[in-house]
């Protein structure tokens, strides 16, 4: 199993076990984290997964997509150049055993 | 008690922003289909891919339904409304009580009626077991022919390509996806979709099927040309279901909701209450938009349901206005 914690604004954390190969968006939305949406279903086409990942952590997630790049000038709340990814494209396990995310403000 | 009759993308942000805005009523969702809501945009695109197979994802998590109190009813189906004393009947013969119905039945697959349209090995691609029956199919076809260059038909076209198959896409009219985008739009497409080797035939309909042991082995088009076909896709569209609400009295007003100021939002005219039917029409572009300007448009895509049913919640009682999310 792979552990991603979302951090809520306020201090609430969802921590979640779940199985490798499961995305940053499929965890949120299957066991109901407040805050992310999903609404393409995990095509890179809505935006609306966008999740600040800590610091601590960019440096084992995957390169950024060319779709991926396209929609996150998309996103609800401003888009930080270090830490934004679409929670659909960030895929857990295969070194990515342990993540935490900030949830932004707002997603539609 | 409230009812909602379907459990698609309109039935559930209903029920979402019913209990956003403080509805508090009991709610009973009833789903012909034996799964949790679930989300049908995937089913034309990660499904299809030949890696494992893909679960499908949820419109809602299962502690939703726990934590709004939402009665789920799945894999029954509506048979009867009697509205002088506001029951629904159910065909597993059990009866609910409402106090205000909500009808958000969606749509389903315009069907052929060509010859051979009954052969095995033709597919729809609506819903969570098309898509499983499609997905078996694809492991062990080799030639695929494609009905209607839509979303729905160049989504899967793109995906059988990518697994390696021979794709044969047969389109009535002169350019993909002419309902929605405009002739450049369509031209990129058509020309992504052919340098990935897909075979597009504008100007061709569906003729007829030919078959073998019961089984489709080619589909001949309006233009007398066959092309093999062990797997077929049909994707030319969908029809409303508003079979229900065709009793005196009830008249869908579904997909000209914006068009009319007077008319702000999707309503029947029956007191039988709102009615986000899917495919729902879109919220107005802009401002002042009105149908002198453009015709009615009912893009059968996720939006328009998630946002009607949004628009849905003020008429109904200790709730007001929401938005989809």
């Amino acid at each position: 199993m792979t552990k991603i914690s979302f951090h809520h604004a306020g201090g609430a954390v969802d921590v979640l076990d779940v199985d490798p190969g499961t995305s940053i968006m499929r965890a949120a939305v299957t066991n109901g984290v407040a805050g992310i949406v999903g609404e393409c279903g995990g095509q890179a086409m809505c935006a609306t997964c966008h999740v600040y990942v800590r610091p601590e952590y960019l440096a084992d997630l995957p390169a950024i997509s060319d779709d991926e790049e396209e929609m996150l000038d998309c996103t609800a709340d401003p888009r930080d150049a270090a830490r934004s990814r679409l929670g659909c494209q960030v895929i857990l396990g295969n070194g990515l055993e342990d993540l935490e995310v900030d949830v932004p403000g707002s997603q539609v | 008690m409230d009812n909602i009759v379907g459990n698609g993308q309109a039935g559930i942000q209903l029920v979402d922003s019913l209990r956003t805005e403080g509805y508090t009523g009991r709610i009973t969702v009833i789903g012909e289909e034996a799964h949790f809501p679930y989300q049908r945009p995937p089913l034309s695109k990660d499904y299809m891919s030949d890696a494992k197979t893909p679960l499908p994802l949820p419109l809602r998590a299962e502690r939703f339904f726990a934590g709004n109190d939402v009665d789920s009813r799945l894999g029954v189906r509506v048979t009867a409304v009697d509205r002088a004393r506001r029951t629904a009947t159910l065909d597993d013969g059990s009866r609910l009580v409402y106090s205000k119905l909500v009808l958000a039945t969606g749509a389903a697959n315009r069907e052929l009626s060509v010859p051979g349209s009954g052969l095995a090995g033709i597919h729809g691609l609506r819903t969570l077991s098309d898509a499983e029956a499609v997905h078996a199919r694809l492991a062990v076809a080799r030639s695929v022919v494609v009905i209607g260059a839509g979303f729905i038909g160049l989504e899967f076209a793109a995906a059988a390509r990518q697994r390696g198959l021979d794709v044969t896409v047969l389109e009535f009219a002169d350019r993909p996806m002419g309902r929605a985008l405009s002739p450049a739009m369509s031209g990129y497409f058509a020309g992504a979709h052919e340098r990935m080797g897909v075979q597009l035939r504008f100007g061709e309909g569906i003729a007829s099927f030919e078959g073998r042991d019961g089984h489709v082995c080619s589909a001949v088009s309006t233009a007398g040309h066959s092309y093999p076909a062990d797997l077929v896709l049909v994707g030319i569209g969908v029809i409303p279901r508003t079979e229900r609400p065709r009793q005196p009295g009830c008249r869908w007003t579904t997909g000209s909701s914006w068009m009319a100021p007077c008319a702000p939002r999707t309503r029947t005219s029956s007191p039988l209450g709102t009615a986000p039917a899917t495919p729902a029409a879109m919220p107005p572009p802009a401002p002042g938009w009105s149908q002198c300007r453009t015709p009615r448009i009912r893009p059968a895509i996720w939006p328009g349901p998630s946002w009607e049913a949004a628009r849905a919640t003020p008429s109904c009682p200790g709730s007001g206005p929401s938005r989809a999310r």
